[in-house]
């Protein structure tokens, strides 16, 4: 049975020590157990697929792109290095850092033309451990991190590489996880909004473009020893483009959709 | 509301606030003025009489691309399941349309049209998106 999702003391000691309410030092101090590992690590093995449509194309350089079933291997590593201390707050902040890269990606054009393509994904940013209960509880956390994500095609024709649905995403997401004790595993899920710094071509081709990215995870994991545990993960991205076209430009859209979505195996260790 | 809900609140906010992707108010506007008649300027004579296929009389693929009213004939009109299935021209949805897929490289089923002849040019195949994008559903 899921475990209510209260707050508890160790809610009330942290909201003081942020001094949301009158804080007394005692309280601060009250509870050195930090609400999670001082390093969490893992390696996972996932399957990715991407799709990217326009809506309402009237030029025909515009080529959407499909492709499934790529196999990615995604590290990532998340440390807090003030949680064996007393400091309130501080200590539950953490660097968070993962990179996914795609193995062995090779696209087609519909004239069966092959092209080396590569996909690779970097994160780094800091996430705030928040106490919502005992420690083996619920958790919440939240994020703010820095992310990189490239699509790109090598050594396509020049005319080709003008209409290829390449990316080359900044982007700074702000996120919300949970993570529920249900059983023996801990399930997990991660809603954030993607703030668009930049694009790349896709964007960059159509005139006024403005683009906004979310993205959705959910996961669980299970201890099987001591420190280890394997996690299985899903996460959906989504990038939505409006356009503001105007007679006489080479591209011609409403928008266009960028779908990705990635899941997988990972095993985890945390210390 | 309970702890849970606002936090799945939290959760799912972001996908309220990135919405849908962008459309065009008036396609209409991009395309050019000399698209005014494609049925009797491209269709008839690409299709139908240059060719000698889509004509009244026998026609290819039993479509007739020369005789009046040809909207009648494509618009809301099902495809082949081995052409993927859609329409034959949809005016929701004029790039994925069969009639105008045809015409380009990614036709679907086939071969690309018109057969035994010069493509269309991306001027002509603009023009019969107008078209397609033109009809009533």
């Amino acid at each position: 049975m899921m475990r209510p999702f209260m707050a508890g003391p160790r809610t009330l000691a942290w909201l003081l020590a942020a001094g949301l309410a009158s804080a007394s030092p005692s309280i601060a101090r009250a509870d050195p157990t930090p609400l999670g590992p001082l390093v969490d690590v893992s390696l996972g093995v996932e399957v990715g697929t991407r799709s990217l449509t326009y809506s309402d194309p009237l030029t025909t350089n515009l080529r959407p792109y499909d492709v499934a079933a790529v196999p990615l291997v995604v590290p990532a590593l998340e440390v807090y290095p003030l949680s064996r201390t007393y400091v309130p707050i501080v200590r539950e902040l953490g660097v968070v850092a993962s990179y996914g890269r795609a193995l062995a990606l090779t696209s087609a054009t519909s004239g069966g033309e092959p092209l080396d393509t590569t996909w690779d994904r970097l994160l780094v940013g800091a996430r705030q451990r928040v106490p919502v209960g005992n420690v083996g509880g619920p958790q919440l956390g939240v994020s703010g991190v820095y992310t990189m994500q490239h699509f790109t095609f090598a050594e396509a024709p020049a005319g080709l590489s003008a209409e290829l649905p390449e990316v080359d995403y900044r982007t700074v997401r702000f996120a919300v996880d949970v993570g529920l004790p249900v059983g023996p595993v801990r399930v997990t899920a991660l809603g954030g909004y993607h703030l668009v710094l930049d694009t790349g071509p896709v964007g960059d081709r159509l005139r006024d473009g403005a683009a906004h990215g979310m993205e959705l995870a959910l996961g669980a994991a299970w201890t099987f020893t001591e420190g280890f545990d394997l996690r299985l993960r899903a996460t959906y991205e989504r990038t939505v483009y409006a356009f503001d076209p105007v007679p006489g430009d080479a591209y011609v859209a409403g928008g266009a959709l960028d779908q990705m979505v990635h899941g997988g195996l990972a095993v985890g260790y945390t210390r | 509301m309970t702890n849970f809900a606002a936090v799945s609140l939290m959760l799912l906010l972001p996908a309220a606030l990135v919405g849908c992707p962008g459309t065009l108010d008036d396609p209409s506007r991009f395309f050019p003025q000399e698209c005014a008649d494609v049925e009797t300027t491209l269709l008839v004579p690409r299709c139908g009489t240059l060719a000698g296929c889509h004509v009244a009389d026998a026609p290819a693929g039993d479509l007739d691309l020369t005789s009046a009213d040809i909207a009648s004939r494509v618009v809301g009109v099902p495809a082949t399941i081995a052409c993927g299935g859609g329409f034959l021209a949809d005016p929701a949805s004029p790039e994925t349309s069969i009639l105008y897929l045809k015409v380009t490289d990614a036709a679907p089923c086939g071969s690309r049209m018109p057969l035994g002849a010069a493509d269309l040019t991306e001027a002509e195949q603009t023009c019969l998106l107008a078209w397609i994008a033109a009809q009533s559903p």
